[in-house]
């Protein structure tokens, strides 16, 4: 199994290369107004409005700089049965990818109710890597927002 | 006195003289005789004393003897009427009471038989009577404890056959006191021959006799002892020595060999008069020292010497007081006479050294007051040297007078003729110090002006040496000057240079920032790689390993384009303050360029002012030299004037000399006989 690392603040985080897409640069964004501040607003990707979320300021820290290897990620968003939606997820430092096996992956022993995305803990030489849940990352009301024509999810 | 007024310290006056003579004189004589007096006095004092000490000493023992023979008749008795009555026993205690009784002196008194020869079987038969209180005591002497054959009292005259006094000694079969006892022997008819049966004693108490001894007053503080026949003291008024040392121990302890000798004359019987040291009163005494016949002690008497002969002081300090009142008499009448012997010469002699101080006139008045003095004069030899001392001024007054009154008329002359030569001589000397004066001037402007032209010739050299060194100088600042030039040239294309590196090293940068950003587009690139590559499973692992390959290359691009950036960007501020500095420094270098040609122009100036001024040197060079011949001229005309003035200057000062001498002489006259003041 593939992981693509990235950095919240000064914590390392993975995503499955499976619900991966693409990784793109940034690009600037069109605002969606009175969404939640994680929402960063829209952009076209390969002629298809996509919106995109800033993971830094969903987990409650401030924005994601402007750097260079500050990248969209853009996954897989489950939105029925069977069918996906792009979504974009700006992180920092996203320069870096690693092999990981299921067994490798322990459980988070903690569960923040907030943070429904936050997944199980690996670890290598350098420190913990949290996986991220692509599937929880959005509550239904700002799913709404995102995905209205999509309808409740199943 | 005024004799002795002009006289050095070592002549003495008369009067002084002949009253020391006299003094010395009489001292002498009455010394002579008080010493003579003091001896002889002193002979027959201690003649006397030595007399007067015999009698003491004699009447003494005499008054002890009396007493001792008075105590001795009562056992010679006793031992007579035992021989002859053989008494009974009550009778025999009877007589012992009695005699202790009737006789004061006697202390005790004991019959003392031969052992079993009072009574057959009775070995002991001693009874002894002694004095207690008022009433006697008696005790039975012998025992086995108590062996009277062997005492002294008992054996020495049974041996000797005759009565004996014993060596004091203490009682220790009865009374336990110091005793000294009178022993006589009796005897019985035994078988018609005379034996010996017994001793009938008297004892004496030695208290008695010292009280006895001690009584005896001599002088003051003199004193007197007994030693018994062994030279033991028998009484002394230092109690520790009775019974217990001898005149002997005492000699042994002082090593006084004069005190053994007479020890043993003592013990010998001799009698004397002798000087030793005492011990007791602590200053030297006599002692006078005769035999006591009966008991064969001495009797020793000590005079302190000072008591015996204070009668001898007394006589020398009264002769000796008696003796300096005359003195002092004596010493008075002298000068008294001295006085009026040497009064007469006094008055002459005060008169003589008026007139030698040159008082005449003083001397002529005080003449009448002598005249009447000298004319109660009654010695003759003074009246005729007062006569002829009195003519002999008045001739003296008379020839001053005369004497004086030609010397002043000499003097005036010589004084005149000296005056108008003074005054001559005074007019030579302003004329040559006048032309000396001009002389001197002269000369002093003529070395003045040689000093002037030395001094310009000096001025000139230094000029044209100061106008050399100027040039020298001038030369020096043109060669740094061009330095200065090339210097500012040569830091301006270090300028341009350091310029095309910064702007260099913009570009640098500029390249670096887009191998950054390939860098970064390659990353991306070979993420999206990898996650192709992991979406075709199986036969995307070889692209997978390519596409990490290449994340890692472009991660490395990326870490040597910050490390160069890095570099570029120090490079650039080093280069930028390089700039800075040469600008800086370029600045400076103008600067000294622009100092440097302002002290050349200065010292150009200066070469040519100075060039200017050596002809006007030489002119004033030339002008002073003639100014100094000239003065030199001037000079030599004035000395020989001079000359000339102090030649005839001269020739005065001899006449003036000449002139002065002659008023010396007659000033001495004047002053010799000015010395005798006629008008007083």
């Amino acid at each position: 199994m593939l992981q693509i690392l990235f950095y919240i603040g000064d914590e390392r985080y993975a995503l499955d290369s499976r619900d991966v897409a693409e990784i793109v640069p940034l690009v600037h964004f069109k605002e969606i107004p009175r969404a939640p501040d994680y929402v960063l607003g829209v952009f076209l990707y390969r002629g298809v409005v996509t919106p995109a979320l800033d993971l830094c300021r969903l987990a409650g820290k401030p924005r994601c700089r402007n750097l260079m290897s500050t990248r969209i990620i853009l996954v897989h968003y489950p939105v029925r049965e069977g069918q996906t939606r792009l979504l974009g997820l700006v992180a920092e430092r996203v320069t870096d990818t690693a092999y990981r096996t299921e067994g490798q992956v322990a459980s988070p022993g903690v569960a923040a109710k907030d943070a429904p995305w936050l997944g199980g803990v690996a670890s290598d030489s350098r420190g913990l890597i949290q996986a991220v849940r692509v599937g929880q990352l959005l509550t239904d009301d700002v799913r709404a927002i995102l995905f209205p024509e999509e309808g409740a999810p199943s | 006195m005024k004799i002795a007024q002009n006289s050095s310290p070592r002549q003495w006056g008369l009067a002084l003289k002949l009253g020391l003579l006299m003094l010395v004189g009489t001292t002498l004589i009455f010394g002579c005789v008080f010493a003579y007096n003091y001896s002889n006095s002193r002979r027959l004092i201690f003649e006397k004393v030595q007399e007067n000490a015999r009698h003491l000493t004699l009447a003494t023992l005499s008054r002890i003897e009396s007493t001792l023979i008075a105590v001795e008749k009562q056992p010679l008795f006793m031992a007579r009427l035992i021989e002859e009555d053989h008494p009974t026993r009550e009778e025999l205690l009877l007589m012992g009471r009695n005699a202790v009784l009737a006789n004061p002196e006697i202390y005790g008194s004991i019959f003392a038989f031969e052992p079993h020869g009072y009574e057959k079987g009775k070995e002991y038969y001693a009874p002894y009577h002694y004095r207690e209180g008022d009433k006697t005591k008696l005790v039975w002497f012998g025992s086995a404890d108590y062996h009277y054959f062997n005492l002294d009292w008992y054996m020495i005259p049974r041996e000797l056959n005759r009565p004996i006094w014993t060596e004091p000694y203490f009682d220790e079969g009865g009374t336990e006191k110091l005793i000294s006892t009178f022993s006589v022997p009796f005897y019985r008819q035994v078988k018609g021959k005379k034996t010996f049966w017994g001793v009938v004693t008297a004892d004496i108490e030695l208290d008695w006799l010292a009280r006895l001894v001690d009584s005896v007053k001599v002088l003051k503080t003199g004193y007197a002892f007994l030693i018994s026949q062994n030279g033991v003291f028998v009484t002394n008024p230092m109690k520790d020595l009775v019974m217990r040392e001898s005149i002997f121990d005492r000699a042994e302890e002082e090593n006084d060999l004069e005190l053994r000798r007479l020890g043993r004359d003592m013990v010998r019987g001799g009698e004397g008069f002798y000087r030793y040291y005492s011990r007791y009163l602590n200053k030297p005494c006599w002692m006078y020292y005769a035999p006591l016949h009966t008991t064969g002690w001495s009797l020793v008497v000590v005079f302190p010497e000072d008591e015996l002969f204070a009668d001898l002081h007394q006589l020398s300090r009264r002769v000796a007081g008696m003796g300096a009142l005359g003195f002092a008499g004596l010493i008075f009448m002298a000068l008294v006479m001295m006085r009026r012997l040497v009064k007469p010469i006094a008055w002459i002699t005060n008169l003589a050294d008026q007139m030698a101080s040159g008082d005449l006139g003083g001397a002529m008045r005080n003449m009448e007051t002598f005249e009447r003095d000298t004319a109660r004069l009654t010695t003759r030899e003074y009246s005729r040297l007062a006569r002829s001392f009195i003519s002999m001024t008045r001739s003296l007054y008379a020839l001053i007078g005369q004497v004086r009154q030609s010397g002043v008329q000499v003097t005036e002359t010589s004084a005149e003729i000296a005056a108008s030569a003074r005054q001559l001589e005074v007019t030579a000397a302003e004329q040559a110090a006048s032309t000396q004066e001009v002389s001197k001037t002269s000369r002093g402007i003529s070395s003045r002006s040689q000093a002037l032209v030395t001094t310009m010739k000096e001025v000139s050299a230094v000029a044209a040496h100061t106008a050399e060194l100027a040039g020298r100088g001038r030369s020096g600042l043109e060669n740094m000057e061009a330095g200065m030039q090339k210097l500012i040239q040569a830091t301006s294309a270090i300028s341009s240079r350091l310029s095309a590196i910064s702007e260099k090293a913009v570009s640098i940068g500029s390249i670096v920032k887009t191998i950054n950003k390939v860098a970064d587009q390659t990353n991306l690139l070979s993420l999206n790689a990898g996650i192709e590559a992991e979406k075709a499973g199986e036969y995307g692992l070889g692209f997978s390993v390519v596409a990490r390959e290449i994340r890692r290359l472009a991660d490395q691009t990326a870490q040597a384009t910050k490390d160069i950036r890095r570099m570029v960007d120090e490079m650039h501020g080093a280069v930028s303050s390089g700039v800075m500095e040469m600008d800086k420094f370029v600045e400076q270098v103008r600067q000294g360029g622009e100092d440097v040609s302002r002290i050349n122009g200065q010292l150009g100036e200066i070469i040519g002012q100075v060039r200017c001024l050596t002809p006007q040197f030489d002119a004033i060079n030339n002008d002073m030299q003639a100014q100094s011949a000239g003065a030199e001229q001037i000079s030599e005309a004035m000395d020989q004037l001079s000359l000339a003035a102090g030649q005839i200057k001269d020739s005065l000062q001899e006449f003036n000399r000449v002139t002065q001498h002659l008023n010396g002489a007659a000033q001495g006259l004047a002053q010799e006989v000015a010395r005798f003041r006629v008008d007083g």
